[in-house]
């Protein structure tokens, strides 16, 4: 049993399936029907590994879930097998103008990209962007604070808001002494 | 009249601006730094929103963030809170207690804090406080957050990396 087979989320069952189907059916699939089909599974597929990937990445990035190296080494391999069949499946059909197939080649050279520079999630180092768990005395002041805001509310700063430009703006601008 | 700073919205690519920025020699200066050139870009994918700040006479004075996070109160199974946060604000050491002719309200890291004050209830979620975490030896950053009316309170959180607990502060921006 490889990695890609251990854990079986909605997300792997589907490319399996599409690995498999471009395997064992690989003449039918060359099919103009089929192989419009074939586009249609393998752009599902790799959004829903992107999407997965992503979701993984957020929650270790606000720390509601612990990094795994064997976790972040499954969804490399699952990019790296949708790359390899999907590049295989274009091969044959270099030419091809069926809906779908432009779409499928960019992502073909995103997920290239994206493995290129695959770099594992690491839990926010800055700590207020961390999910946290307020304890009891915490979540009692928290209340109080926002409680009393509502009696005496909190002054907000005063004055006109302050100026907007771009680096390259504020670069050009004449400077005072 | 102080001189007001412009706030320039910061993206990954300006990160060669901001490389050799000084913010102090404590550790915790150095985290803020080091967020700046390697942090910085996977908070911005999150949503978290950061300018530098520019002063009258060209120099970039500081940076600051927004962001929001959740928190998770009486417990686990209640609904999360949503608060805007800021990760992360330094102002580059050259330019501690600067313009020095100002009153400590119109100073470049008051004037930082402002902008973020007044951005945090425009946040997509609305919330309605605002928190941050500070090392507890930063005594001239708690200084400043005090007197823009953050108080602290009973939450903090651990940096396994140094082991060192930053306080939780919160003000209400409804």
């Amino acid at each position: 049993m490889n990695r890609v087979e251990r854990t079986r989320p909605a997300s792997q069952n589907q490319l399996n399936a599409y690995v498999e189907s471009w395997h064992d059916d690989h003449r039918a699939a060359m099919q103009s029907a089929d192989w419009a089909d074939m586009i249609a599974v393998g752009l599902s597929v790799y959004h829903l590994l992107r999407g997965r990937d992503q979701s993984r990445r957020e929650k270790i990035f606000r720390g509601l879930s612990p990094f795994s190296a064997e976790d972040d080494a499954l969804h490399r391999d699952s990019f790296s097998v949708w790359l390899s069949t999907t590049r295989a499946a274009l091969l044959e059909r270099d030419h091809d103008t069926v809906d779908g197939s432009d779409d499928l080649r960019a992502r073909v050279v995103e997920a290239t990209e994206y493995l290129a520079n695959w770099s594992p999630p690491t839990v926010s180092p800055a700590l207020g962007l961390r999910e946290l768990q307020l304890d009891d005395t915490a979540a009692t002041e928290f209340d109080r604070i926002l409680a009393n805001a509502k009696v005496h509310p909190t002054p907000m700063p005063s004055g006109s808001p302050m100026q907007e430009a771009s680096l390259e703006n504020f670069r050009s601008r004449p400077k005072s002494a | 009249m102080a001189d007001r700073l412009t706030a320039l919205p910061y993206s990954p690519d300006m990160v060669d601006e901001v490389r050799h920025f000084d913010f102090g020699i404590e550790s915790y200066h150095r985290e803020i730094a080091d967020w700046l050139v390697n942090g910085v870009t996977t908070a911005l994918a999150y949503g978290t929103k950061v300018w530098l700040y520019g002063n009258q006479s060209g120099d970039i004075v500081g940076f600051g963030s927004l962001g929001e996070s959740s928190w998770n109160y009486p417990d686990k199974k209640s609904p999360r809170v949503k608060v805007a946060i800021i990760p992360a604000l330094g102002l580059r050491r050259e330019f501690w207690g600067c313009p020095k002719d100002a009153e400590p309200g119109r100073r470049y890291s008051s004037q930082i804090l402002d902008h973020l004050i007044a951005l945090a209830p425009q946040l997509p979620s609305r919330p309605s406080a605002l928190g941050l975490f500070v090392h507890p030896a930063n005594v001239s950053a708690i200084g400043l957050y005090e007197r823009h009316h953050f108080q602290r309170f009973h939450n903090q959180c651990k940096r396994d990396e140094t082991g060192d607990f930053y306080h939780g502060y919160v003000r209400d921006i409804s």
